[in-house]
Protein backbone atom coordinates (compact mmCIF):
# COMPACT_ATOMS: atom_id res chain seq x y z
CA UNK A 1 0.00 0.00 0.00
CA UNK A 2 0.84 3.48 -0.68
CA UNK A 3 0.92 6.49 1.77
CA UNK A 4 2.11 9.97 1.68
CA UNK A 5 4.91 10.52 3.65
CA UNK A 6 6.59 13.81 5.07
CA UNK A 7 10.09 13.77 5.84
CA UNK A 8 11.18 17.21 7.25
CA UNK A 9 14.26 19.19 7.11
CA UNK A 10 16.51 17.55 9.11
CA UNK A 11 15.84 14.24 7.83
CA UNK A 12 17.58 15.43 4.75
CA UNK A 13 20.92 16.82 6.84
CA UNK A 14 21.66 15.73 9.59
CA UNK A 15 19.46 12.47 10.74
CA UNK A 16 19.57 10.43 7.30
CA UNK A 17 19.40 7.28 9.09
CA UNK A 18 16.34 8.25 10.49
CA UNK A 19 14.62 8.89 6.88
CA UNK A 20 16.56 5.72 5.23
CA UNK A 21 15.60 3.92 8.07
CA UNK A 22 12.07 4.37 8.41
CA UNK A 23 11.44 4.01 4.52
CA UNK A 24 13.11 0.68 4.20
CA UNK A 25 11.45 -1.07 7.11
CA UNK A 26 8.03 -0.08 5.76
CA UNK A 27 8.69 -1.44 2.52
CA UNK A 28 9.96 -4.74 4.11
CA UNK A 29 6.11 -4.41 6.21
CA UNK A 30 4.42 -4.12 2.39
CA UNK A 31 4.08 -0.28 2.75
CA UNK A 32 5.42 2.36 0.33
CA UNK A 33 6.11 5.79 1.54
CA UNK A 34 5.40 8.03 -0.94
CA UNK A 35 7.24 11.76 -0.24
CA UNK A 36 4.52 14.02 -0.53
CA UNK A 37 4.76 16.58 -3.36
CA UNK A 38 6.87 20.46 -3.22
CA UNK A 39 6.83 19.71 0.58
CA UNK A 40 9.09 22.52 2.88
CA UNK A 41 10.03 23.06 6.20
CA UNK A 42 7.20 23.08 8.18
CA UNK A 43 8.87 25.94 10.66
CA UNK A 44 10.02 23.36 13.31
CA UNK A 45 7.82 24.84 16.35
CA UNK A 46 4.33 25.64 16.26
CA UNK A 47 4.20 29.26 17.37
CA UNK A 48 2.48 29.47 20.50
CA UNK A 49 1.71 33.22 20.11
CA UNK A 50 -2.59 33.05 19.05
CA UNK A 51 -2.47 36.08 16.26
CA UNK A 52 0.57 34.40 14.88
CA UNK A 53 -1.63 33.48 11.88
CA UNK A 54 1.57 33.52 9.77
CA UNK A 55 3.52 30.67 11.18
CA UNK A 56 0.37 28.16 9.86
CA UNK A 57 1.02 28.62 6.48
CA UNK A 58 3.44 26.54 5.95
CA UNK A 59 2.38 23.65 7.95
CA UNK A 60 -1.28 23.98 6.00
CA UNK A 61 0.41 24.12 3.04
CA UNK A 62 1.94 20.60 3.59
CA UNK A 63 -1.23 19.61 4.69
CA UNK A 64 -3.05 20.60 1.51
CA UNK A 65 0.02 18.92 -0.56
CA UNK A 66 -0.32 15.60 1.55
CA UNK A 67 -3.85 15.88 0.47
CA UNK A 68 -3.12 15.43 -3.10
CA UNK A 69 -1.39 11.96 -2.28
CA UNK A 70 -4.11 10.84 0.16
CA UNK A 71 -6.02 11.41 3.28
CA UNK A 72 -3.04 10.37 5.50
CA UNK A 73 -0.01 11.45 6.71
CA UNK A 74 3.25 9.86 7.70
CA UNK A 75 5.84 11.47 9.64
CA UNK A 76 8.38 10.54 12.68
CA UNK A 77 10.41 13.79 13.65
CA UNK A 78 8.99 14.41 16.86
CA UNK A 79 8.71 18.03 16.17
CA UNK A 80 7.18 18.08 12.57
CA UNK A 81 4.37 15.87 14.17
CA UNK A 82 3.82 18.17 17.10
CA UNK A 83 3.55 21.60 14.41
CA UNK A 84 1.41 19.67 11.31
CA UNK A 85 -0.80 18.19 14.11
CA UNK A 86 -1.24 21.16 16.23
CA UNK A 87 -1.65 23.54 12.58
CA UNK A 88 -4.15 20.84 11.66
CA UNK A 89 -5.70 21.26 14.75
CA UNK A 90 -5.73 25.18 14.91
CA UNK A 91 -7.57 25.04 11.18
CA UNK A 92 -10.11 22.31 12.28
CA UNK A 93 -11.24 24.34 14.84
CA UNK A 94 -11.49 28.26 13.14
CA UNK A 95 -13.22 28.55 9.71
CA UNK A 96 -11.95 32.13 9.73
CA UNK A 97 -8.15 30.92 10.14
CA UNK A 98 -8.12 28.08 7.95
CA UNK A 99 -9.99 30.28 5.21
CA UNK A 100 -7.53 33.30 5.66
CA UNK A 101 -4.49 30.94 5.43
CA UNK A 102 -5.90 28.65 2.05
CA UNK A 103 -6.61 32.12 0.54
CA UNK A 104 -3.19 33.27 1.43
CA UNK A 105 -1.42 29.99 0.22
CA UNK A 106 -3.44 29.62 -2.96
CA UNK A 107 -4.46 25.98 -1.64
CA UNK A 108 -7.65 24.22 -1.19
CA UNK A 109 -7.47 22.42 2.39
CA UNK A 110 -10.57 22.15 4.55
CA UNK A 111 -8.55 20.26 7.54
CA UNK A 112 -9.20 16.41 6.26
CA UNK A 113 -6.03 14.95 6.47
CA UNK A 114 -4.84 12.38 9.63
CA UNK A 115 -1.38 13.23 11.04
CA UNK A 116 0.01 9.99 12.07
CA UNK A 117 3.28 9.38 13.82
CA UNK A 118 5.12 6.20 11.86
CA UNK A 119 4.90 4.70 15.47
CA UNK A 120 1.00 5.14 14.88
CA UNK A 121 1.22 3.73 11.53
CA UNK A 122 3.12 1.02 12.48
CA UNK A 123 0.55 -0.09 15.23
CA UNK A 124 -2.64 0.56 13.93
CA UNK A 125 -1.79 -0.02 10.14
CA UNK A 126 0.42 -2.90 10.46
CA UNK A 127 0.32 -3.98 13.97
CA UNK A 128 3.18 -4.88 16.25
CA UNK A 129 1.98 -8.76 16.50
CA UNK A 130 2.75 -8.91 12.78
CA UNK A 131 6.18 -7.22 12.85
CA UNK A 132 6.80 -9.29 15.59
CA UNK A 133 6.82 -12.70 13.14
CA UNK A 134 9.39 -11.30 10.84
CA UNK A 135 12.42 -10.27 13.20
CA UNK A 136 15.23 -11.63 11.91
CA UNK A 137 17.95 -10.89 14.04
CA UNK A 138 17.97 -11.46 18.04
CA UNK A 139 18.05 -8.00 19.93
CA UNK A 140 17.47 -9.94 23.62
CA UNK A 141 20.69 -9.14 25.15
CA UNK A 142 20.18 -5.19 24.25
CA UNK A 143 19.07 -3.18 27.02
CA UNK A 144 16.81 -0.18 26.00
CA UNK A 145 15.15 2.65 27.56
CA UNK A 146 12.35 4.42 25.42
CA UNK A 147 12.58 8.12 25.58
CA UNK A 148 9.90 10.34 24.44
CA UNK A 149 10.03 13.65 25.68
CA UNK A 150 7.77 16.69 25.22
CA UNK A 151 7.19 17.03 21.30
CA UNK A 152 5.27 14.08 20.32
CA UNK A 153 2.98 14.23 23.68
CA UNK A 154 2.29 17.77 24.72
CA UNK A 155 -0.49 19.71 24.10
CA UNK A 156 -2.67 16.01 24.74
CA UNK A 157 -6.02 17.62 24.00
CA UNK A 158 -4.57 18.45 20.41
CA UNK A 159 -2.43 15.41 19.61
CA UNK A 160 -3.80 12.60 21.11
CA UNK A 161 -1.11 10.80 21.35
CA UNK A 162 -0.79 7.59 24.05
CA UNK A 163 -0.95 8.36 27.49
CA UNK A 164 0.93 11.98 27.80
CA UNK A 165 2.69 11.00 31.32
CA UNK A 166 3.27 7.24 31.00
CA UNK A 167 3.24 6.61 26.96
CA UNK A 168 4.14 2.75 26.02
CA UNK A 169 3.83 2.68 22.59
CA UNK A 170 7.57 2.86 21.76
CA UNK A 171 8.19 0.18 24.72
CA UNK A 172 5.38 -2.27 23.04
CA UNK A 173 7.09 -1.65 19.71
CA UNK A 174 10.95 -2.37 20.88
CA UNK A 175 9.98 -5.30 23.25
CA UNK A 176 8.16 -6.91 19.94
CA UNK A 177 11.15 -6.98 17.88
CA UNK A 178 12.74 -8.44 21.25
CA UNK A 179 14.81 -5.26 23.19
CA UNK A 180 14.72 -5.88 26.64
CA UNK A 181 12.81 -2.50 27.60
CA UNK A 182 13.39 -1.04 30.86
CA UNK A 183 11.15 0.80 32.89
CA UNK A 184 12.36 4.41 32.40
CA UNK A 185 10.63 7.38 34.58
CA UNK A 186 12.76 9.92 32.34
CA UNK A 187 11.05 9.24 29.26
CA UNK A 188 8.95 12.35 28.81
CA UNK A 189 11.56 14.83 30.45
CA UNK A 190 12.54 18.24 28.38
CA UNK A 191 15.97 17.63 26.98
CA UNK A 192 16.33 21.47 26.44
CA UNK A 193 15.40 21.58 22.89
CA UNK A 194 16.08 24.50 21.30
CA UNK A 195 18.11 26.08 23.85
CA UNK A 196 21.20 23.96 22.14
CA UNK A 197 21.71 27.24 20.08
CA UNK A 198 22.85 28.98 22.74
CA UNK A 199 25.69 27.10 23.53
CA UNK A 200 27.72 29.01 21.28
CA UNK A 201 29.16 32.41 23.13
CA UNK A 202 30.21 33.95 20.26
CA UNK A 203 26.35 34.06 18.86
CA UNK A 204 25.21 36.59 21.94
CA UNK A 205 23.02 38.96 20.38
CA UNK A 206 24.37 42.34 19.96
CA UNK A 207 27.65 41.80 21.99
CA UNK A 208 31.37 42.57 20.08
CA UNK A 209 33.34 39.79 21.37
CA UNK A 210 34.85 40.07 24.92
CA UNK A 211 32.06 42.53 26.31
CA UNK A 212 29.35 39.58 26.70
CA UNK A 213 30.30 39.07 30.81
CA UNK A 214 30.06 42.72 31.10
CA UNK A 215 26.80 43.23 29.79
CA UNK A 216 25.48 40.01 31.48
CA UNK A 217 23.01 42.23 33.73
CA UNK A 218 19.08 42.84 32.96
CA UNK A 219 19.83 42.66 29.34
CA UNK A 220 21.72 39.39 29.43
CA UNK A 221 21.68 37.55 26.15
CA UNK A 222 19.29 34.72 26.16
CA UNK A 223 23.16 32.81 25.31
CA UNK A 224 23.95 33.78 29.10
CA UNK A 225 20.96 32.71 30.53
CA UNK A 226 20.22 29.46 28.86
CA UNK A 227 24.13 28.49 28.63
CA UNK A 228 24.40 24.64 29.94
CA UNK A 229 20.57 23.90 29.84
CA UNK A 230 20.78 21.70 27.68
CA UNK A 231 23.53 19.67 29.54
CA UNK A 232 21.96 20.03 32.84
CA UNK A 233 18.35 18.89 31.13
CA UNK A 234 20.16 16.27 29.24
CA UNK A 235 22.51 14.87 31.99
CA UNK A 236 19.43 14.03 34.18
CA UNK A 237 17.71 12.01 31.86
CA UNK A 238 20.69 10.33 31.07
CA UNK A 239 22.05 9.72 34.04
CA UNK A 240 18.79 7.87 35.03
CA UNK A 241 19.20 5.71 31.66
CA UNK A 242 22.89 4.54 33.03
CA UNK A 243 21.87 3.76 36.83
CA UNK A 244 18.80 1.61 35.17
CA UNK A 245 21.75 -0.38 33.45
CA UNK A 246 20.68 0.50 29.77
CA UNK A 247 22.73 0.04 27.11
CA UNK A 248 21.74 2.30 24.81
CA UNK A 249 18.63 5.44 24.72
CA UNK A 250 15.85 4.88 22.00
CA UNK A 251 14.07 8.25 20.46
CA UNK A 252 12.33 9.40 17.41
CA UNK A 253 13.36 13.19 17.43
CA UNK A 254 16.76 14.25 15.45
CA UNK A 255 16.87 17.38 18.10
CA UNK A 256 16.44 15.17 21.34
CA UNK A 257 18.94 12.90 19.69
CA UNK A 258 21.48 15.97 18.83
CA UNK A 259 20.77 17.29 22.67
CA UNK A 260 21.28 13.76 23.97
CA UNK A 261 24.03 12.83 21.71
CA UNK A 262 26.29 16.20 21.67
CA UNK A 263 25.85 16.99 25.87
CA UNK A 264 27.40 13.96 26.72
CA UNK A 265 30.64 16.17 25.66
CA UNK A 266 30.30 18.70 28.66
CA UNK A 267 28.83 16.23 31.08
CA UNK A 268 32.23 14.61 30.40
CA UNK A 269 34.14 17.37 31.20
CA UNK A 270 32.31 18.46 34.15
CA UNK A 271 31.78 14.75 35.63
CA UNK A 272 34.54 12.79 34.96
CA UNK A 273 33.00 9.74 36.82
CA UNK A 274 29.83 9.87 33.98
CA UNK A 275 29.61 7.15 31.85
CA UNK A 276 28.33 7.42 28.08
CA UNK A 277 25.36 6.15 26.66
CA UNK A 278 24.74 5.99 22.69
CA UNK A 279 21.84 7.53 21.65
CA UNK A 280 19.86 5.76 18.69
CA UNK A 281 16.21 5.79 16.68
CA UNK A 282 13.49 3.31 16.90
CA UNK A 283 13.69 2.81 13.55
CA UNK A 284 17.67 1.93 13.38
CA UNK A 285 17.01 -0.62 15.63
CA UNK A 286 14.22 -1.58 13.50
CA UNK A 287 16.12 -1.93 11.14
CA UNK A 288 18.71 -4.47 12.37
CA UNK A 289 15.52 -6.29 13.55
CA UNK A 290 13.84 -7.13 10.36
CA UNK A 291 17.28 -8.13 8.72
CA UNK A 292 18.45 -5.34 6.99
CA UNK A 293 22.44 -3.77 6.36
CA UNK A 294 22.35 -2.11 9.66
CA UNK A 295 25.58 -0.35 7.18
CA UNK A 296 23.24 1.56 5.89
CA UNK A 297 21.95 3.91 8.74
CA UNK A 298 24.14 6.04 10.02
CA UNK A 299 24.81 3.70 13.10
CA UNK A 300 28.69 4.62 13.24
CA UNK A 301 31.12 7.54 14.97
CA UNK A 302 30.82 9.57 11.73
CA UNK A 303 27.12 10.23 12.70
CA UNK A 304 27.28 10.23 16.57
CA UNK A 305 29.46 11.62 19.33
CA UNK A 306 28.66 8.44 20.75
CA UNK A 307 29.16 5.39 18.85
CA UNK A 308 26.43 3.24 18.88
CA UNK A 309 28.09 0.77 16.94
CA UNK A 310 30.29 -1.44 19.49
CA UNK A 311 27.56 -2.24 21.69
CA UNK A 312 25.22 -3.12 18.68
CA UNK A 313 27.72 -5.60 17.20
CA UNK A 314 28.37 -7.34 20.58
CA UNK A 315 24.70 -7.62 21.50
CA UNK A 316 22.86 -8.21 18.03
CA UNK A 317 23.12 -11.81 16.83
CA UNK A 318 22.11 -13.50 13.31
CA UNK B 1 10.62 40.59 42.26
CA UNK B 2 11.33 38.60 45.49
CA UNK B 3 9.14 37.62 48.14
CA UNK B 4 9.67 40.49 50.70
CA UNK B 5 9.68 43.08 47.78
CA UNK B 6 6.87 45.38 48.58
CA UNK B 7 5.17 46.31 45.41
CA UNK B 8 2.66 48.85 44.87
CA UNK B 9 -0.36 47.64 42.87
CA UNK B 10 -3.25 49.87 41.67
CA UNK B 11 -6.44 49.89 39.54
CA UNK B 12 -4.11 51.31 37.03
CA UNK B 13 -1.39 48.72 36.55
CA UNK B 14 -4.09 45.94 37.35
CA UNK B 15 -6.15 46.69 34.29
CA UNK B 16 -2.78 48.19 32.09
CA UNK B 17 -2.45 47.83 28.49
CA UNK B 18 -0.26 45.55 28.91
CA UNK B 19 -1.84 42.94 30.75
CA UNK B 20 -4.64 43.07 27.68
CA UNK B 21 -1.67 42.36 25.42
CA UNK B 22 -0.44 39.27 27.27
CA UNK B 23 -3.90 38.17 27.21
CA UNK B 24 -5.11 38.68 23.80
CA UNK B 25 -1.50 37.72 22.05
CA UNK B 26 -1.23 34.55 24.57
CA UNK B 27 -5.17 33.75 24.27
CA UNK B 28 -5.04 33.00 27.75
CA UNK B 29 -7.08 34.09 30.75
CA UNK B 30 -4.05 34.73 33.39
CA UNK B 31 -6.09 35.73 36.10
CA UNK B 32 -7.55 32.13 36.00
CA UNK B 33 -4.10 31.11 37.87
CA UNK B 34 -5.08 30.70 41.40
CA UNK B 35 -0.55 30.42 42.27
CA UNK B 36 -0.66 26.99 43.13
CA UNK B 37 2.51 26.39 42.28
CA UNK B 38 2.41 23.01 40.36
CA UNK B 39 3.88 24.49 36.99
CA UNK B 40 7.30 25.35 38.60
CA UNK B 41 7.14 21.98 40.96
CA UNK B 42 7.45 20.35 37.11
CA UNK B 43 9.06 22.54 35.23
CA UNK B 44 12.49 20.70 33.89
CA UNK B 45 14.42 24.26 33.46
CA UNK B 46 14.52 25.26 37.12
CA UNK B 47 17.43 25.00 37.87
CA UNK B 48 18.43 27.86 35.44
CA UNK B 49 15.88 30.67 36.62
CA UNK B 50 15.82 33.06 39.57
CA UNK B 51 11.99 33.85 39.13
CA UNK B 52 9.74 30.72 39.02
CA UNK B 53 7.32 29.91 36.07
CA UNK B 54 4.55 31.11 39.04
CA UNK B 55 6.15 34.11 39.60
CA UNK B 56 6.24 35.96 36.72
CA UNK B 57 2.58 34.66 35.81
CA UNK B 58 2.33 36.77 39.37
CA UNK B 59 3.75 39.68 37.95
CA UNK B 60 1.78 39.33 34.79
CA UNK B 61 -1.55 39.19 37.10
CA UNK B 62 -0.01 42.25 39.03
CA UNK B 63 0.37 44.76 35.98
CA UNK B 64 4.59 44.59 36.82
CA UNK B 65 4.82 45.44 33.16
CA UNK B 66 8.96 46.23 33.72
CA UNK B 67 9.52 43.23 36.17
CA UNK B 68 7.96 40.46 33.42
CA UNK B 69 9.74 41.62 30.71
CA UNK B 70 12.91 42.03 32.53
CA UNK B 71 12.87 38.21 33.77
CA UNK B 72 14.95 36.19 32.32
CA UNK B 73 12.93 33.33 32.97
CA UNK B 74 10.84 33.79 29.55
CA UNK B 75 14.08 33.36 27.74
CA UNK B 76 15.25 29.73 29.79
CA UNK B 77 11.93 27.98 29.31
CA UNK B 78 11.51 25.87 26.36
CA UNK B 79 8.25 25.86 25.58
CA UNK B 80 8.05 21.43 26.64
CA UNK B 81 4.49 22.42 27.73
CA UNK B 82 5.48 20.56 31.23
CA UNK B 83 3.63 23.12 33.29
CA UNK B 84 0.26 22.89 31.16
CA UNK B 85 0.02 19.44 31.09
CA UNK B 86 -0.18 20.19 34.97
CA UNK B 87 -2.25 23.35 35.81
CA UNK B 88 -4.99 22.37 37.59
CA UNK B 89 -6.80 25.83 36.59
CA UNK B 90 -5.84 24.78 32.38
CA UNK B 91 -3.71 27.80 32.02
CA UNK B 92 -0.92 27.22 29.18
CA UNK B 93 1.96 28.97 30.53
CA UNK B 94 3.96 28.06 27.53
CA UNK B 95 1.79 30.59 25.91
CA UNK B 96 1.92 33.45 28.28
CA UNK B 97 5.69 33.24 28.08
CA UNK B 98 5.58 33.36 24.22
CA UNK B 99 3.60 36.56 24.42
CA UNK B 100 6.49 38.17 26.95
CA UNK B 101 8.88 37.10 24.17
CA UNK B 102 6.88 38.48 21.48
CA UNK B 103 6.54 41.62 23.28
CA UNK B 104 10.12 42.16 23.60
CA UNK B 105 10.92 40.60 20.15
CA UNK B 106 8.05 42.05 17.91
CA UNK B 107 9.51 45.93 17.54
CA UNK B 108 12.29 43.59 16.19
CA UNK B 109 15.20 45.19 17.52
CA UNK B 110 15.55 42.53 20.69
CA UNK B 111 16.65 39.79 18.65
CA UNK B 112 18.50 36.80 20.87
CA UNK B 113 20.17 35.10 18.33
CA UNK B 114 22.08 35.85 15.68
CA UNK B 115 23.13 33.54 13.31
CA UNK B 116 26.19 35.99 11.42
CA UNK B 117 28.03 35.72 14.95
CA UNK B 118 27.83 32.22 15.19
CA UNK B 119 30.76 30.17 14.49
CA UNK B 120 30.29 28.53 11.05
CA UNK B 121 31.15 25.39 13.19
CA UNK B 122 28.69 25.90 15.20
CA UNK B 123 26.47 26.46 12.17
CA UNK B 124 27.30 23.23 10.75
CA UNK B 125 27.02 21.54 13.87
CA UNK B 126 23.77 21.85 14.87
CA UNK B 127 20.78 20.06 13.19
CA UNK B 128 17.86 22.46 11.00
CA UNK B 129 15.45 22.06 13.78
CA UNK B 130 17.24 23.41 16.34
CA UNK B 131 18.40 26.61 13.94
CA UNK B 132 15.10 27.16 12.59
CA UNK B 133 13.39 26.73 16.11
CA UNK B 134 15.80 28.69 18.07
CA UNK B 135 15.10 32.03 14.89
CA UNK B 136 11.44 31.37 15.54
CA UNK B 137 11.49 31.45 19.41
CA UNK B 138 14.70 34.09 19.60
CA UNK B 139 14.62 36.80 16.65
CA UNK B 140 10.97 39.07 15.72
Amino acid sequence: MEIGYFPGCTLKTKATGLDDSVKDTARVLGHELIEIPDWTCCGATFSLAADNVMALAAPVRILANARKVGDKVVTVCAGCYNVLKRANYAVRHDEEKLKKITDFIEAEYVGDVTVLHYLEFLKNEVGFDAIAKLVKRNLGELKVVPYYGCQMLRPHKELMFDDPEAPMMMDELLRAIGCNVLEFPHKVECCGAFLTVCTDPSARAGSAAGSGAAEAGSEAGVEDVARGAVSECSFTILDAAVRRGADMVVLTCPLCQFNLDSAQEEIQKQRSNFKKIPIVYFTQLLALALGLDGSKYALDAKHHYVDPSEVLKAKVTA
Amino acid sequence: MTSSTRVKISRTSVRSEFVKRVNEISGENILACYQCGRCSAGCPLTFAMKDLPNQVIRMVQLGLEEDALASKTIWVCASCLTCHARCPRGVDLSKVMEALRAIKLRPGTGDRLRLEKMSKETLARLPQQALVSGLRKLTG
